[in-house]
């Protein structure tokens, strides 16, 4: 019999996860939304972030949520830079390029993380117990991970509406020619929006390192999730991302009573694709 | 008996009502016009006919069957025809090519259809000395003509046309109201015609029928449907004196 | 892909190309044999891929999972149906075929970006599934036991698929299945329209480069002897397919032959050294193609030919 309780932990661990890879999902949405830009390295990008927070704490003692000082400036940059060399030079032409420019990019990235590390998977042996509240037991680790990802959600809403970029990052998802005519200038618009989407994947990536161990092909299991999530919740809909992260998340926790734990990354996949058949734009997306 | 009958069209979009209850038919050999200030569901009715879209109800009869609902690469071979508002060429290749495309998939279900020859479809659309150049090169009325082209190419029994006089100079006007002659009297082919320019419109066809926000409001002869009031006031907002 | 691919000097270099290939084994040494045979094998994988995702402008990111049905397919009826190895190879590729056609028609409802994710995401599906189901063991896979073993004839078998493969696509290219998909290439709605049905194209041309990957797969695990789901369903063989046929030049017959001829060549050589170097030049190359050579080497080519052809025209003219 399965007990209540442990149905309760692991609805309220599969929202948690599901927060975390509901904002990486909302990294990977901004940027098509902006850009129509499909960034197939997005999980890459994680990785990179995991690896600046693994050797920041192998040889400085610098723990992940410290770390993060560190890899959201990097990871800001990082896309920047990216932008600027790579990705504005496809973004006219058809979304094909962008696909196999990025993947390009996602096979340099894993070759350069193999290359200099080896496939050994990493991790930072940092448990920081578990948080009681009544009978739950909720691993605080977890728990860290989750407020972070409500804080960057927050965070980015308020930068979206409050602030004069993020509403121009808006303007341009709504309709980019309206926006230019108003005088938004793209170019800009796009590199903000390519930088912070960057710097949401690195930063999520010092967070996992609380939670798991990576590799340097961990990478394309983070876009993978993030594009489920994504189409789940239809591309270019930010609340959607935050929606079908939750979704997957519980769905992915709960079924991992019924079936072997190792197999649950695959109920994700097929969900996508049945998603995908019957409903082509998404649970929350619009034509 | 007519060749189409489109029965009760009903097409509801999210809320929005494009075609309410619209029905008429289209005899053989005979050259319909269809006319409607924009958004009138011009192009909605042309869709539906031609396969791209179901009606939310009402039927498409063709020569006494059902079509409704029927994919569009069903229907053409069918033998109804249509051709793009804004022009679709397959831009790489060259205007032969295209029609050879059109030749080549448009007859599985009719065998022994009859033919219009490649000359001739090019001799009565004027692309004849621009038979090898790529799609892509072509002029915008170029590359209307060879929408109508690959149309005819399908040798079919109706043609659905879609704006082609639009931009035109005066004298490619009058080529597309011969075609309006030529196309029944010697191919035995019926047309549907939706066309702004109104006064090549009024020339080439023997009837209109007048949409306006979805609904058929005038159907008669060209002089009859100049003189309707409801015509007039649907695309001035106003009566008009005299 | 027009008919001057048959002019006489061309048909000449496929011809000493053909020769040397069919000799090689012969009076070259196992390690070379061995590079021939994967480098046919790549060649194969390469071309079935360009069949539909040249053809099709569909791009299929979960390509690998017709090598791995295949091989599966393969080895499943040689161990378990004891069926001769060439009939296996066969069923392999069948299954692949059918794999293909059943996930194909909801599939190639999805346009560009959400069809490549779709793709992408079946194929890591099917890889978790592998992994953990019994019928097929699971993530202990199978070995091809000794009494299999034949070098030459598994050098012989990848040479035919390698062959059957690149002739098949320069028979689709300009049957009538080639027409309508560069229709539909070029405009998908005008196409249908005008009395094709796309989908059925694209299902066929899906099944079709299923087929032969799923060949190439049975026999490439002939000559691996082991197989396993992450070495059967393993990304990087999708993206180093999509590399040599990019820098090649999709939609070409001869792009996938040099693209998989230099790119595997580079990974040969660099692989004995440097272990995971050529996955960096890999991506280095594909994002060095989107930028500047989206047409790939064959693109270069043809492009170079045209100006010289264009430029003959005008001193004639003269």
């Amino acid at each position: 019999m399965v007990s209540g309780l442990l149905v309760a932990e692991l609805v309220i661990l599969g929202l948690m996860y599901g927060l975390l890879y509901g904002v990486l999902a909302l990294g990977l949405n901004i940027v098509w939304g902006v850009m129509r830009v499909v960034n197939i390295a997005h999980g890459d990008f994680v990785i990179v972030g995991s690896y600046t927070s693994y050797w920041a704490y192998i040889l400085a003692g610098i723990n992940p949520i410290l770390s993060l000082l560190l890899t959201i400036p990097f990871g800001f940059a990082l896309g920047a830079a990216t932008y600027f060399g790579l990705i504005k030079r496809v973004q006219g032409s058809e979304e094909l390029m962008s696909l196999f420019l990025t993947f390009g990019l996602s096979t340099l990235i894993g070759g350069m993380l193999l290359f200099l590390y080896s496939p050994t998977q990493r991790a930072i042996p940092l448990l920081l117990g578990n948080f009681r509240y009544s009978e739950l037991s909720i691993p605080v680790n977890i728990l860290i991970a989750s407020i972070y990802a409500v804080i960057v959600a927050v965070a980015l809403r308020l930068f979206l509406r409050r602030t004069f970029w993020g509403k121009a990052i808006r303007a341009v998802i709504e309709d980019k020619v309206s926006a230019m005519l108003v005088g938004v200038n793209p170019s800009m618009v796009s590199f903000l929006t390519f930088g912070i989407g960057i710097a949401i994947a690195c930063s999520v990536g010092s967070i996992v390192m609380l939670l798991q161990s990576v590799s340097p092909t961990s990478g394309p299991y983070f876009t993978l999730i993030s594009f489920v999530i994504v189409v789940l919740g239809g591309l270019g809909n930010p609340a959607g991302a935050l929606v079908g992260g939750i979704v997957l998340g519980v769905v992915e926790s709960v079924s991992s009573i019924a079936v072997n734990a190792a197999v649950t990354p695959a109920i994700g996949f097929i969900i996508l694709f049945i998603v995908l058949i019957v409903r082509p734009q998404g649970i929350m997306g619009s034509k | 008996m007519s060749i189409i009958d489109v029965v009760s069209i009903r097409k509801v979009f999210s809320g929005l009502v494009a075609l309410d209850n619209v029905s008429f038919q289209l005899g053989k050999n005979e050259v319909l016009g269809l006319i409607g200030p924009n958004g009138a569901g011009k192009t909605t009715l042309f869709n539906i006919i031609a396969g791209f879209m179901k009606p939310t109800s009402g039927k498409v009869m063709f020569e006494g069957k059902e079509i409704t609902g029927k994919p569009s690469n069903r229907i053409c071979r069918l033998g109804i025809a249509r051709t793009f508002q804004i022009p679709r060429p397959f831009g790489d290749m060259t205007v032969l090519e295209n029609i050879r495309v059109a030749r080549e998939f448009s007859h599985h279900d009719r065998i022994g259809a009859e033919s219009i020859k490649t000359e001739i479809i090019l001799e009565m659309t004027g692309l004849s000395d621009r038979a090898n150049i790529e799609a892509k090169k072509l002029t915008v009325s170029e590359k209307k003509r060879l929408e109508v082209a690959r149309a005819l190419a399908t040798s079919p029994k109706v043609l659905l046309l879609d704006e082609i006089a639009a931009g035109l100079t005066p004298k490619e006007g009058e080529w597309a109201v011969n075609l309006m002659k030529q196309l029944p009297e010697m191919f035995g082919i019926s047309v549907i015609w939706v066309e702004h320019v109104m006064r090549l419109l009024m020339k080439g066809v023997q009837r209109v029928i007048v949409l306006d926000h979805g609904v058929k409001i005038a159907e008669g002869r060209p002089e009859e449907i100049v003189k309707d009031e409801r015509v007039q006031q649907a695309y001035l907002g106003k009566r008009v004196e005299g | 892909m027009k008919k001057s691919m048959m002019k006489p000097g061309l048909m000449l270099t496929w011809l000493i190309i053909a020769v040397i290939l069919v000799a090689a084994p012969t009076f070259v040494n196992p390690a070379v044999r061995s590079f021939l045979f994967f480098l046919l094998m790549w060649i194969a994988l390469s071309q079935s891929f360009n069949l539909f995702t040249g053809l099709t402008g569909y791009v299929n990111f979960g390509f690998v999972v017709f090598y791995g049905i295949g091989g599966y397919g393969m080895t499943l009826s040689l161990l378990r149906l004891n069926l001769p190895i060439y009939l296996a190879l066969i069923v392999g590729g069948l299954v692949a075929s059918a794999f293909a056609v059943a996930v194909s028609l909801p599939a190639l409802r999805l346009r560009g970006a959400y069809f490549a994710i779709a793709m992408l995401s079946l194929a890591q599906a099917v890889f978790v599934i592998f992994d953990n189901w019994n019928f097929v063991n699971s993530a202990t896979g199978y070995t091809i036991p000794v009494q299999y073993y034949n070098p030459t004839q598994q050098y012989y078998a990848m040479l035919a698929i390698a062959a059957s493969t690149t002739i098949s696509v320069f028979l689709v290219l300009n049957s009538k299945i080639g027409l309508a998909l560069r229709a539909i290439k070029q405009n998908e709605e005008a196409a249908v329209s005008l009395g094709i049905n796309s989908t059925l194209y694209k299902s066929i041309t899906l099944a079709i480069s299923a087929f032969f990957a799923g060949l190439a797969g049975g026999a490439a695990i002939w000559g691996i002897t082991i197989i396993d789901p992450p070495s059967a369903f393993d990304t990087s063989v999708t993206l180093t397919v999509i590399s040599m046929t990019m820098l090649g030049g999709f939609g070409t017959l001869l792009g996938p032959v040099i693209g998989a001829g230099i790119l595997y060549s580079v990974e040969y050589y660099l692989g004995l050294t440097y272990p995971y170097l050529h996955l960096i030049i890999f991506g280095a190359i594909i994002i060095a193609t989107v930028l500047a050579m989206p047409q790939g080497i064959m693109g270069v080519i043809s492009n170079l030919m045209k100006k010289e052809a264009r430029q003959i025209e005008v001193k004639v003219k003269e």
